[in-house]
């Protein structure tokens, strides 16, 4: 039995992988752009970003969704499930990242902009290479623990429809009339792929640990 | 000479002269440098001593405007710049930037670079040297600061005196006509110092123009021409080492060398 429902629900583990990593890319590119845009020396610029970045993330994710799934084709922009799940999580993703980023640039210390200054490195030269590139192994615990958390979110796909673990649970449910099994199963393979993930994480950030010797 | 393609450096010679005049920096209504005046001839090397807060570190700053000045002149090596009112124009100040080397007192060194890589990406990045130019360049300069098995390691596995040192190789990469240490030594134990020191003597003994903040009495005596003694943000005296520290003109001066020698 378990066997049974363990390669149904498995089957939802791709799309799970795909809605989840999809988003963190894309929501971490644009909060790239936005953690820019938040440190940009023109006033307007600085006061959008700062108001994208508090506004998306009180939003409910499942709002986000729903307004994105259910909302949008109200205005003639029919998106397919898979489509507007990862539009949902890459804008909240977006705002989490560059709060996330935020605080690895402020890690940096001044002594580095200034050593680049001092030897005539260019304002993108700096960014690119001096700034980004330790900002980013700073973040990197953050960033692998809001990995997991938006792996979570992920599950309020199926609510529109994605076939997700969740969704594929929810089936066996149904068919089987196995519920607990079902999304205990479910549990576990969260389970699984968290402690893959967090191990990946931990073991990169170890080894820069030790190279680098950053704080 | 020869061709130098793909590199950026101006063809013209520049010579390692300092001319500051009338340097001054507000912040705010709290004026923390006012007329600073000094002129060096090239070769020379003058330590800038004084007490806390005497604005000696904003002083060193200001040359590269690491710190904006808010009045006088800098022209350093080729390069002039006016302060206050408006910036300075970016040719300007990346020639100032290009003909100064400046070294900090905590190194900051780039901690996710190897000792190789910090030596070389200014290189390929400001000069546009070629990889191999630039290692080579690196390589010669690792062995001048006596740590050339260091060029694969990380900043964060070496001692607070070889990061110094490499920090030294790293600003002399790039050919500055002036040196700028910013107390290279004053996080450093004494007896480390002493290793980065020498290296400061050598660089001087080969005709470096060099412009030092430092609590090192015996580096200020014994390797720099002058010594400028600077106090509440001005210059209370300025004049040959050996006159300074045996017979300061100044009431201020005396005080600080007798807190600082008599120790």
């Amino acid at each position: 039995m378990i066997t049974q429902l363990l390669t149904s629900i498995a089957q939802g583990v791709g799309l799970t992988l795909y809605v989840t990593g999809a988003s963190l890319l894309i929501g971490g590119v644009i909060g790239l752009v936005l953690v820019g845009a938040a440190r940009s020396p023109i006033a307007i610029i600085r006061t959008i970003a700062t108001l994208y970045i508090n506004f998306v993330r009180v939003i409910p994710p499942i709002t986000w969704l729903f307004l994105i799934y259910f909302g949008l084709p109200q205005y003639s922009l029919r998106l397919s499930t898979i489509q507007a799940a990862i539009i949902g999580f890459s804008i909240i993703a977006s705002a989490f990242m560059a709060e996330i980023y935020r605080s690895g640039l402020l890690s940096i210390p001044d002594g580095q902009r200034e050593a680049a200054h001092a030897l005539g490195l260019s304002p993108v030269t700096t960014v690119a290479h001096i700034i980004t590139p330790q900002a980013f192994r700073v973040a990197l615990p953050a960033i692998a623990t809001y990995g997991i958390g938006l792996l979570k979110d992920s599950a309020l796909a199926s609510t529109i429809g994605v076939r997700e673990i969740t969704y594929y649970a929810q089936q066996s449910a149904k068919q089987t009339h196995e519920g607990l099994l079902s999304f205990v199963v479910a549990g576990a393979l969260y389970i699984v792929i968290s402690l893959v993930v967090a191990l990946v994480a931990r073991r990169v950030d170890l080894t820069l640990r030790r190279k680098i010797g950053v704080a | 000479m020869g061709l130098s393609f793909g590199t950026k450096a101006p063809p013209t010679a520049l010579s390692g002269t300092v001319e500051v005049s009338g340097l001054g920096k507000r912040y705010g209504v709290v004026q923390v440098l006012s007329d600073v005046n000094l002129s060096m001839a090239e070769g020379e090397v003058v330590s800038i001593i004084g007490p806390s807060g005497a604005g000696k570190s904003t002083f060193l700053r200001c040359l590269n405007y690491l710190e904006t000045p808010s009045e006088g002149t800098i022209a350093i090596g080729g390069a002039h710049v006016v302060a206050g009112g408006k910036l300075p124009d970016k040719a300007s100040l990346d020639h100032l930037r290009r003909v100064t080397g400046m070294v900090f007192q905590s190194f900051n060194l780039f901690p996710h670079l190897t000792v190789m890589e910090n030596i070389t990406l200014p290189q390929r990045k400001v000069l546009g040297s070629s990889k191999e130019q630039a290692e080579e360049v690196a390589n010669k300069l690792l062995k001048r600061v006596g740590l050339p098995e260091k060029a694969m390691a990380y900043p964060a596995r070496l001692s607070g005196g070889q990061q110094q040192r490499i920090a030294i190789a790293r600003a002399l990469a790039l050919s500055p006509k002036v040196m700028l240490f910013d107390e290279p030594t004053s996080a450093l134990d004494p007896e480390i110092g002493l290793e980065v020191l020498a290296v400061m003597r050598d660089l001087a003994d080969e005709g470096m123009t060099m412009l030092v903040v430092t609590h090192e009495m015996h580096f200020a005596r014994d390797v720099s021409n002058r010594i400028m003694v600077m106090g509440n943000g001005g210059v209370l005296e300025i004049g040959p080492s050996e006159q300074v520290m045996s017979d300061p003109q100044n009431e201020r001066t005396r005080q600080f060398l007798k807190a600082v020698l008599d120790r």
